[in-house]
């Protein structure tokens, strides 16, 4: 991970794509102490993204990384909470 | 629908009632996911794509906190709102086959959903194959390729990855071995007096499971310590070839195929073989916005054209279906492009309700892919935590 030091930072994600980069930005975007996130794959041939985040100052861009991230893994698990509800609703009205 | 939204997000159906007739189109909105404080016509474009005669408007994703700023709205969305906003109705479930609406989240999710899917999802394919006798006309490499795509019922999460290449031991815990054993005898080659196995076609029923591992280990290189159908998940769901009537060559009066094949954990971003769906995707939910109070023969004339499925008599005049099925979309937004009726119909999506059908090759039902996609996805997002 490299940085510009201050508010605003580039963190490098090693062995990840769109995947991440997309849904990271977003849920760092969502955030109000957020300013400005961003992602771009310099090469499309290497497994590499860049994401730049710059906050306003009242939490640092590792901090503002780390929510987001931890952020996006509770989503993953509620929406599974979510389907998990929905799939017995289905299956209650079948019955 | 059933969604249950409360706190800022709670819908206000404000504006919508003051609306007769002659108030601007974008005035008329369902506020579902209202965000307190944004004008209608704002609110509108934040959350609807609006499909025009040639193009679609309003496209874009309004996901920042700070959308609104210049409004003096925030726009920010905590894990808190997500968790009151989402939810997942399952519409169509079977063996092969899901399709679910997925609401309230950001097109980035719904899309890594699918992405991982397609590609990160592991299943279990054939991946090396050791001809003992190939006398049909179909060359080695071609049924070889053939055999990697038969979908292979095998549960992934009983296996293990086998390490870089060729660096790990091929083992029970990472390989499945399956056999073939396919010969035509007749009497007129490639004549239909052929006996036995039909014409002489190899199907994919003919690939049989050998849970004590390589018959030739010295050439494989495979060694079990112990015999696969040992493990009770094994042996009361043997490994088998989803579809048995799968075509892998046909042969003719005197040929024959015998060869051994290893299946391997993968994922569908190394080879498509691996992908545990034929295909996952997702569409907006449309909808059909009235733009005016209609009655008489305007409504008639629209009830007549599309049938009940889209349109209903009310009791204060003509009202839309709540989701418009899918052969009448493009009608009904040729017709909104019209000069008589641009002004009374419009064809809307939402933005963040998502129908989103997962197909399975069969391997492994749908709405555990999606569980699986979940944790993978989950699990990303874990690492960058730790890595910071």
């Amino acid at each position: 991970m490299t940085g510009e030091g201050g508010n605003t930072y580039t963190f490098v994600l090693e062995d990840e794509d769109h995947t991440i980069g997309a849904t990271l930005v977003d849920v760092l975007n969502q955030r109000g102490d957020v300013v400005f996130a961003g992602y771009t794959i310099p090469h499309p041939s290497e497994r590499k993204v860049q994401l730049c985040v710059q906050t306003n100052g009242e939490i640092s861009p590792q901090q503002a990384l780390a929510a987001a991230a931890e952020s996006l893994s509770s989503m993953c698990a509620s929406t599974k909470v979510e389907l998990e509800r929905s799939l017995t609703a289905f299956k209650e009205s079948l019955s | 629908m059933t969604r249950s939204s409360t706190g800022k997000r709670k819908s206000s159906k404000g504006g919508k009632d003051g609306a007769s007739g002659s108030a601007p189109a974008e005035t008329r909105l369902e506020r579902d996911f209202a965000v307190s404080g944004l004008p209608d016509y704002l609110e509108a474009q934040r959350t609807r794509v609006f499909c025009g005669a040639e193009s679609n408007t309003s496209a874009k994703y309004f996901g920042s906190a700070h959308s609104y700023a210049t409004h003096g709205v925030s726009n920010s969305k905590t894990f808190k709102d997500f968790e009151e906003g989402m939810s997942i109705r399952v519409r169509k479930l079977n063996e092969e086959m899901m399709e679910f609406d997925l609401i309230g989240v950001s097109p980035s999710f719904a899309n890594a959903l699918r992405r991982i899917l397609i590609s990160e999802v592991p299943t279990m394919a054939i991946e090396h194959v050791f001809f003992l006798n190939n006398t049909s006309t179909i060359p080695d490499e071609v049924v070889a390729h053939r055999l990697g795509l038969i979908p292979i019922a095998a549960d992934p999460s009983m296996f293990s990855y086998r390490g870089d290449a060729a660096g790990e031991a091929k083992n029970e815990k990472n390989t499945i071995v399956l056999k073939l054993r396919a010969s035509c005898h007749g009497k007129k080659p490639g004549g239909k007096t052929n006996q036995g196995n039909g014409y002489g076609k190899v199907k994919s029923s003919e690939l049989k499971w050998v849970p004590a591992g390589s018959e030739i280990p010295e050439e494989t290189g495979v060694n079990f310590t112990s015999s696969q159908d040992t493990t009770p998940e094994l042996k009361s769901n043997p490994v088998r070839p989803v579809h048995e009537d799968i075509l892998i060559a046909k042969l003719s009066a005197g040929q024959e195929i015998e060869l051994e094949a290893h299946c391997t954990k993968g994922t569908g971003a190394e080879h498509a073989k691996w992908s545990p769906v034929a295909t996952a995707w997702y569409r907006l939910c449309p909808e059909v916005v009235l733009l005016q109070d209609m009655a008489g023969g305007a409504a008639e004339e629209l009830l007549e054209t599309f049938g009940s499925s889209v349109f209903s008599m009310g009791p204060s005049g003509l009202q839309a279906a709540q989701e418009p099925p899918l052969e009448c979309l493009e009608r009904i937004r040729a017709l909104s492009a019209e000069d008589e009726w641009k002004d009374k119909l419009q064809l809307r999506k939402k933005k963040e309700h998502y129908i989103f059908t997962i197909e399975s090759t069969g391997v492994v039902p749908p709405q555990e892919l999606l569980r699986t996609a979940l944790d993978i996805l989950s699990k990303k997002a874990q690492g960058i935590v730790l890595k910071l």
